[in-house]
C-alpha cells in the first residue's frame, strides 16, 4: 500500500512535470548559467596548452583521469573547459544574431504590414531578394571580405536572417490590420506609430518569442557549419561549432573532442525548439504554423 | 492571373539585377584572384599583366556592364580558375546536385507527411510527442559531423554502403538521408499544425458525418488542404537544400554545385560564384512564382 | 488528392527542366571523351608482363585543368622534363642526354634523347623543346617559371632535332635548375588542335596515358607499356578527388581506394589499425616569416630579438607531441635535409636550440627585460591547412612565456600575399607562419623570398644581394655550392624566418602496396610510376 502511494506520488509529480518544459528549461538555465559564469566554474583556462597531455580521454576511460573530465583535445586543452567557455561564445553569437535579425525584421514586417501599398510591395520584394540569397554563400564571401571573426560570423548570420522575421510579422500584421481593437485606436485619433507600438505590438510578442526561441539552437548549428567551411569563429577562442569542426578528423581516434560539443548543441537545439513548442501552444494556439 | 504573371516577372527581374550588383560587388571585395593564382616570383608587373589579361584592370562599374551584357545572351563568362566556359563548369555539376536534391526534397515530404499526419492524428499523446523528438533531432547535429558519423558506422562499420562519390544508387542513400534529415522538423512541423488546424474544420466533420471512414477523411480531405502552407514553404526549402548541399557535397565528396560554390568563393573565380549566385536565385524566385500561382489554383478563394 | 499530386510533380518537373535548362547545352562534351588522334603505337617486342590491375588513390584538392601554364596539379603525371634530379639531389638529365654553357655564361646547349614518342606516337624532338620553353612565357600563362625564365631567355634555337641552344639575358650559372620547371609539350599535337583541344585531351611522353578527367570527381590515366624510363606496375591509375579527409580514411578503410594522404594524428591512428605508412619526397617546413625585419624601429628589427624568439621555441616538443614523433626539429626556408647543399650542421647546431634563459636574456640585452608589447606581435595563420592555426597556438603559447605580447589572426593566402607585396612600414610586428614545401635547390626561390628585388619584404639587404649574385656568377660548381651554403648561413644568422620542424608528407596505403620508387624526384603525381605492388 505504501509503495503504491509512493509510485503514485511519483507519477503525480511526474504528470505535474509534462505540464511543464522542465527540463528544456533547466537544460537552458544550466548553459546560460555556464556562459555567465565560465570563468568561475570552468577548470582550465579554454586556451590553456599542454602538448604533454594532447587527447586525454575522459575520465571513465582508460588512460582518462579526473583532471581532465571530458579528456583533452589536440592540443591538450580542456574539453570541458573549452565546452563551458564555448557556451558563452555560441550562446553570445545566438543572441546576438536573433536579437538583430528579430528588430531589423519587426520594424520592417510591421511597417510593411501596416502601411501596404507601395511600400510594402517594394519591401516584400526586397525579402524576395533576401530569401533567395544562397545564405551559405553570402556568409563564405562576407567572410573572405572581413575575415573570419566574432562580428563576420554575427555579420554573415544577419545579413539575411531578417528576411523570415519580416515576413512572419508581416502576415501577422495585416490580420491584426482589421481588427476592431485597431479600428477603435484609429477612430479616437491614435497615430500609426502609437497605433502600431501600444496596441499591435504586444499581440506579435507571442509569435516573435515563440520564433526567437526556436531559432537559438538553430543559429549555433550554421555557426557550426560556417566553422566547417573555415568562416567560423576563429581559433583560439572556443565556441561549440568550431570544437565539433576541429575534432571531426580525429573522430575514430579521440570522438571526445567533437561528440561532447555536439551533444551541447544537440540539447540547446532540443531545449530550444522543445519550450518553443510549448510556448506556443500554450500561449497562443493560433501560431500552429511556425 | 496573365497580368500577374507579368508584374511578377518583371519584378523578378529587378530583384535579379539588385542581387547580381550585390555578389558582383561582394565578390570584388573578397579579394584578389591573381594574389592566389600568379607565381611565386611574379612581380608587381606581372601581376598587373596576369589583371590585364583577364580583364580585372578595368573599372569596376565597365566589367559590371560587360557581366551584365554577357549574360544576357546566357554567356557567364570564363573561370579565372581553369580558363573554362562558366557555363560549362556549371554544365557539368548541376546534374548530381539536382539529382541529389530532389531526392532528398521527395523523400523529405513523404516521410515528412507520414509523421506529420501521424502526430496530428494521435494530437496529444506518446507518438505525437514522439514525431516531435524525431523531427527536432534532425536539426539537433551538425550536419557535416553527422555525415561523417554516419559514413563511419554505415561504410567502414557495417560496410553497407559505399562512403561517397557517385555512381550506382547505393551512393545516394547516404547524402540523401543526412540532407533530407535536416529538412525534416521544418516540413513535419508545418504538416502537423496544418494538419490540427484542418482536422479541426467544419468540412472534415462534415464528412465525417458523412459516414466516410477516418483513413479517407484523413488522407484525402484533410491532407489536401493541409497541404497547402508545405506550398509555402517549399522556396525556404529550396534554400535550406543549396545550404545543406555546400556542407554535404563536400562531406561525401559528391561533385555538385554546392561544393563549387564553396571552392569557387575560395578561389575567388567571380564568373563562378556570380552565375551561381544567380541560377539560385532564379530557381528560388520561380519557384515562388509557381507557388503563388498554385495557390491560386488549388484554393480559389486566393484572388490576385 | 490527385490533383494535388500532379500539380507537386509539375512543380518538380518544371524545376528540374529549368534546371537543366540552364546548363544543359553544356554538358555533352564532358561525357563523348573522344580519345586523341593516335596512330598506331609502335609495336615493341612485350619484353614485360601484361599490365593488369589499377592503382587507386585519393587527393584532397587539386587544380581542374591540364595545361602547365594554367598550373595544372597533374604536371609529373603526364609530362616528362629536361633534366631532373636523383636521390641525392644531383640535376640529372632526363629528356636531355647532356648539356653545358658557353665560357661567358649565356648559351646553354642541350643534347636530346633519341628516340622517344609523345603518347599520340610523334616523335619527340627539339622543336619540342623550343615550343614548350616560349609556351610558358606566353600571354596568360601563369606558370610558376614564367617570371624567370622571361628574365633570363632571350632567344631558343634549335639548330638540328636533337640540339636546343637557350641564349640568356643575363649569366646565371645554375639556370639549368630552372629548366627543371620546364614540362616538354607536344609542338605539332597542340598547334594542330589548339590550347582548348589539349587542355581537354593532354598527351606527354610520361609513363601515363591520359583517359579522362571527370570534374569534381576523378582523373584517370593507362600506363604507357615500355615506357622508355620507367614502366608502371599497374595498367591502370585513377586518382579521386576527396576534400574531406575523415571521408578519405574511411575510403581507405572500406577498401575503395589504396593511397591516402594523412597528417600526424591520422598517421598514427591507422597505423595502429594495421595500415601501412609512406614517406613521399622532401618534407614541408613550416616557417615564421618575420615580415618587416629591414624596418629600422621596433623589436622586430633587433635581430636579437628574433633570436630570442627563434629560441623561445621547443621544438622537440613540438616533434614529439603535437607531430606524434612524425617530424623532426628543423627547419630552413626553401631547404631541406636532402636538397643540394644541405648542411646537416644546420640542424644540430645552435640554431634550432630551445633555451628559454637564453631567450630572455637577449631579449633583455635588446631592451627589454620585462615583456614587451609595441608592437604586440601578431601571428597570422592561414585557414588552407587545418593544424597551421594549431601550430600558431602553440608558438604563441612560447613567446608569451618569455614576455612576448601576442595575438593570433586567420587569415587567408591571398591576403598575406597581397600584404607582403607592399613595403609597409605598419607591418613591422607581424608574423606569418607558412608551411613551405621544399625544393632540391632553393637558390632561385631564395631570391624572392630576401633579396631586395623580392617580393616577400623579409630582408632588405645589400649583404645578401651580393651574395646571392656571386652564386649565379660563378661557373665552378664546387664554388657555387660553397657560396650557397654562405648564403643560407647568413639568412639563418638573421632569424628572418626560422622553421619550426621538418614535416615529411605521409601516405596511409593498403596491403597491395609495396615499396615507393621515385620518393624525391616529384610529388605524389610523379611518384605513381614508381609504386610497386606487393
Amino acid at each position: 500500500m505504501k509503495e503504491d502511494n509512493f509510485w503514485a506520488k511519483i507519477t503525480r509529480f511526474w504528470k505535474k512535470l509534462r505540464r511543464y518544459p522542465v527540463i528544456p528549461i533547466a537544460i537552458l538555465f544550466v548553459v546560460v548559467f555556464f556562459a555567465i559564469f565560465a570563468n568561475l566554474i570552468s577548470p582550465y583556462s579554454p586556451e590553456e596548452i599542454a602538448l604533454t597531455e594532447r587527447l586525454t580521454p575522459p575520465f571513465f576511460m582508460s588512460g582518462g583521469s579526473t583532471s581532465h573530465f571530458l579528456g583533452t583535445d589536440a592540443l591538450g586543452r580542456d574539453v570541458l573547459s573549452r565546452i563551458i567557455f564555448g557556451a558563452r561564445v555560441s550562446l553570445s553569437v545566438s543572441l546576438v544574431v536573433i536579437a538583430i535579425c528579430s528588430a531589423i525584421g519587426t520594424i520592417l514586417g510591421m511597417i510593411a504590414g501596416y502601411l501596404g501599398g507601395g511600400f510594402d510591395n517594394f519591401l516584400m520584394r526586397f525579402t524576395d531578394a533576401a530569401l533567395a540569397f544562397p545564405a551559405l554563400l553570402i556568409a563564405l564571401l562576407l567572410g573572405a571580405v572581413f575575415g573570419p571573426s566574432f562580428y563576420t560570423v554575427v555579420l554573415s548570420l544577419s545579413v539575411l536572417g531578417w528576411a523570415p522575421y519580416a515576413r512572419m510579422i508581416r502576415g501577422e500584421i495585416i490580420k491584426l490590420r482589421e481588427e476592431d481593437f485597431v479600428a477603435q485606436a484609429r477612430i479616437i485619433g491614435s497615430s500609426s506609430a502609437r497605433i502600431l507600438v501600444k496596441h499591435i505590438f504586444p499581440n506579435i510578442i507571442n509569435t516573435l518569442v515563440v520564433l526567437m526561441t526556436m531559432s537559438v539552437g538553430l543559429v549555433i548549428l550554421i555557426e557550426a557549419s560556417l566553422s566547417f567551411l573555415g568562416v567560423g569563429i576563429p581559433p583560439p577562442t572556443p565556441s561549440w561549432g568550431s570544437m565539433v569542426s576541429d575534432g571531426r578528423n580525429l573522430f575514430a581516434r579521440a570522438w571526445w573532442i567533437s561528440l561532447f560539443p555536439s551533444l551541447a548543441i544537440g540539447f540547446v537545439v532540443l531545449s530550444g525548439n522543445l519550450l518553443g513548442d510549448w510556448i506556443r501552444d500554450r500561449m497562443d494556439p493560433r501560431l500552429r504554423q511556425l | 492571373m496573365v497580368r500577374f504573371i507579368i508584374i511578377r516577372l518583371l519584378q523578378a527581374l529587378i530583384t535579379l539585377i539588385v542581387i547580381s550588383m550585390v555578389v558582383f560587388a561582394l565578390a570584388r571585395a573578397s579579394g584578389d584572384p591573381v594574389m592566389l593564382m600568379a607565381p611565386p616570383m611574379a612581380t608587381l608587373d606581372d601581376l598587373q599583366a596576369i589583371r590585364e589579361y583577364l580583364g580585372l584592370n578595368k573599372s569596376l562599374p565597365e566589367q559590371y556592364w560587360t557581366f551584365l551584357k554577357n549574360s544576357t545572351h546566357g554567356d557567364f563568362g570564363t573561370s579565372i580558375h581553369n580558363r573554362q566556359p562558366v557555363s560549362k563548369v556549371i554544365g557539368e555539376r548541376l546534374p548530381n546536385t539536382i539529382t541529389l536534391g530532389l531526392s532528398a526534397i521527395l523523400l523529405g515530404i513523404s516521410v515528412s507527411l507520414f509523421l506529420g499526419v501521424t502526430a496530428a492524428v494521435k494530437y496529444g499523446t506518446w507518438l505525437d510527442s514522439g514525431v516531435k523528438l524525431i523531427a527536432i533531432l534532425g536539426q539537433a547535429l551538425p550536419s557535416f559531423w553527422l555525415a561523417i558519423v554516419a559514413i563511419a558506422i554505415f561504410s567502414v562499420w557495417l560496410g553497407w554502403l559505399p562512403t561517397s562519390g557517385t555512381g550506382g544508387p547505393d551512393h545516394y542513400v547516404l547524402p540523401v538521408l543526412t540532407l533530407s534529415f535536416f529538412m525534416l522538423p521544418i516540413m513535419t512541423r508545418l504538416i502537423r499544425s496544418s494538419m490540427l488546424e484542418v482536422l479541426d474544420s467544419e468540412y472534415v466533420k462534415l464528412a465525417r458525418i458523412k459516414g466516410l471512414s477516418e483513413k479517407i477523411v484523413v488522407w484525402k480531405h484533410a491532407l489536401r488542404n493541409a497541404i497547402i502552407p508545405l506550398l509555402t514553404a517549399a522556396g525556404i526549402t529550396f534554400g535550406t537544400i543549396v545550404t545543406g548541399a555546400v556542407v554535404i557535397e563536400t562531406v561525401f565528396a559528391w561533385p555538385g554545385i554546392g561544393r563549387l560554390m564553396a571552392e569557387s568563393v575560395v578561389q575567388r573565380d567571380f564568373p563562378v560564384v556570380q552565375a551561381l549566385v544567380l541560377l539560385v536565385a532564379i530557381v528560388v524566385l520561380m519557384v515562388n512564382l509557381l507557388v503563388d500561382i498554385m495557390y491560386a489554383y488549388v484554393d480559389p478563394r486566393i484572388r490576385y | 488528392m490527385k490533383k494535388l499530386f500532379l500539380i507537386s510533380l509539375m512543380v518538380l518537373i518544371t524545376v528540374s527542366l529549368l534546371l537543366s535548362s540552364c546548363g544543359g547545352e553544356t554538358t555533352t562534351p564532358a561525357t563523348t571523351t573522344t580519345k586523341p588522334p593516335t596512330t598506331t603505337p609502335t609495336a615493341t617486342t612485350p619484353t614485360t608482363p601484361a599490365l593488369t590491375g589499377t592503382l587507386r588513390a585519393t587527393v584532397p584538392s587539386w587544380i581542374e585543368t591540364t595545361d602547365p601554364n594554367l598550373q595544372t596539379t597533374f604536371e609529373y603525371a603526364l609530362y616528362e622534363h629536361l633534366v631532373t634530379i636523383d636521390e641525392e639531389s644531383n640535376y640529372v638529365g632526363e629528356l636531355a642526354e647532356s648539356w653545358s654553357v658557353s665560357d661567358d655564361g649565356l648559351v646553354w646547349t642541350f643534347n636530346i634523347r633519341k628516340g622517344i614518342k609523345f603518347h599520340n606516337g610523334d616523335a619527340f624532338t627539339s622543336a619540342d623543346v623550343k615550343f614548350s620553353l616560349e609556351r610558358i612565357q606566353a600571354e596568360g600563362s601563369m606558370s610558376p617559371w614564367k617570371p624567370e625564365y622571361s628574365a633570363t631567355i632571350d632567344h631558343v634555337v634549335a639548330p638540328d632535332d636533337y640540339t636546343v641552344e637557350i641564349y640568356c639575358k643575363k649569366v646565371n650559372f645554375q639556370f639549368y635548375t630552372s629548366i627543371w620547371g620546364c614540362p616538354i609539350l607536344p609542338k605539332n599535337y597542340i598547334e594542330q588542335n589548339g590550347d582548348t583541344y589539349f587542355n581537354e585531351h593532354p598527351i606527354g611522353s610520361s609513363p601515363w596515358k591520359f583517359v579522362k578527367l571527370t570534374p569534381g570527381v576523378s582523373i584517370e590515366f593507362d600506363a604507357v607499356p615500355d615506357h622508355w624510363r620507367i614502366t608502371p606496375q599497374w595498367a591502370h591509375l585513377i586518382v579521386e578527388l576527396v576534400p574531406e579527409s575523415s571521408t578519405a580514411l574511411a575510403k581507405l578503410r572500406q577498401g575503395e581506394t589504396d593511397i591516402v594522404a594523412v597528417n600526424m594524428d591520422e598517421a598514427l591512428e591507422v597505423q595502429g589499425e594495421g595500415y601501412e605508412l609512406r614517406i613521399l619526397g622532401r618534407p614541408t617546413v613550416p616557417v615564421l616569416c618575420m615580415l618587416n625585419t629591414w624596418a629600422s624601429t621596433g623589436p622586430i628589427s633587433d635581430v636579437r630579438v628574433r633570436e630570442a624568439l627563434s629560441l623561445a621555441i621547443n621544438r622537440p616538443e613540438i616533434a614529439s607531441t603535437f607531430f606524434n614523433g612524425l617530424a623532426e626539429p628543423g627547419g630552413i626556408l626553401w631547404t631541406a635535409p636532402t636538397s643540394w647543399g644541405y648542411d646537416p650542421a644546420w640542424t644540430t647546431g645552435d640554431y634550432f636550440k630551445y633555451d628559454r634563459t637564453k631567450a630572455k636574456a637577449l631579449l633583455a640585452e635588446a631592451g627589454y627585460p620585462d615583456s614587451f608589447e609595441d608592437p604586440v606581435v601578431t601571428l597570422y595563420s592561414m585557414s588552407y591547412m587545418p593544424w597551421l592555426p594549431d601550430l600558431n597556438q602553440i608558438i604563441s603559447g612560447y613567446w608569451e612565456a618569455v614576455g612576448v605580447q601576442t595575438k593570433i589572426e586567420t587569415i587567408e593566402f591571398g591576403q598575406l600575399r597581397g600584404m607582403m607585396y607592399v613595403q609597409d612600414p605598419a607591418m613591422t610586428g607581424k608574423v606569418a607562419i607558412w608551411n613551405m614545401p621544399t625544393s632540391q635547390v632553393s637558390v632561385a626561390f631564395l631570391k624572392s623570398a630576401i633579396h631586395t628585388t623580392g617580393n616577400w619584404q623579409l630582408l632588405h639587404d645589400a649583404a645578401f644581394d651580393t651574395l646571392w649574385e656571386s652564386i649565379t656568377q660563378t661557373p665552378d660548381q664546387a664554388t657555387q655550392l660553397a657560396l650557397f651554403q654562405q648564403t643560407v648561413e647568413y639568412m639563418l644568422d638573421q632569424y628572418i624566418a626560422p622553421g619550426i620542424v621538418n614535416i615529411y608528407s605521409y601516405y596511409a596505403v593498403s596491403s597491395d602496396i609495396g615499396d615507393w620508387t621515385l620518393r624525391f624526384q616529384y610529388d605524389l603525381w610523379g611518384g605513381f610510376a614508381g609504386i610497386q605492388r606487393k
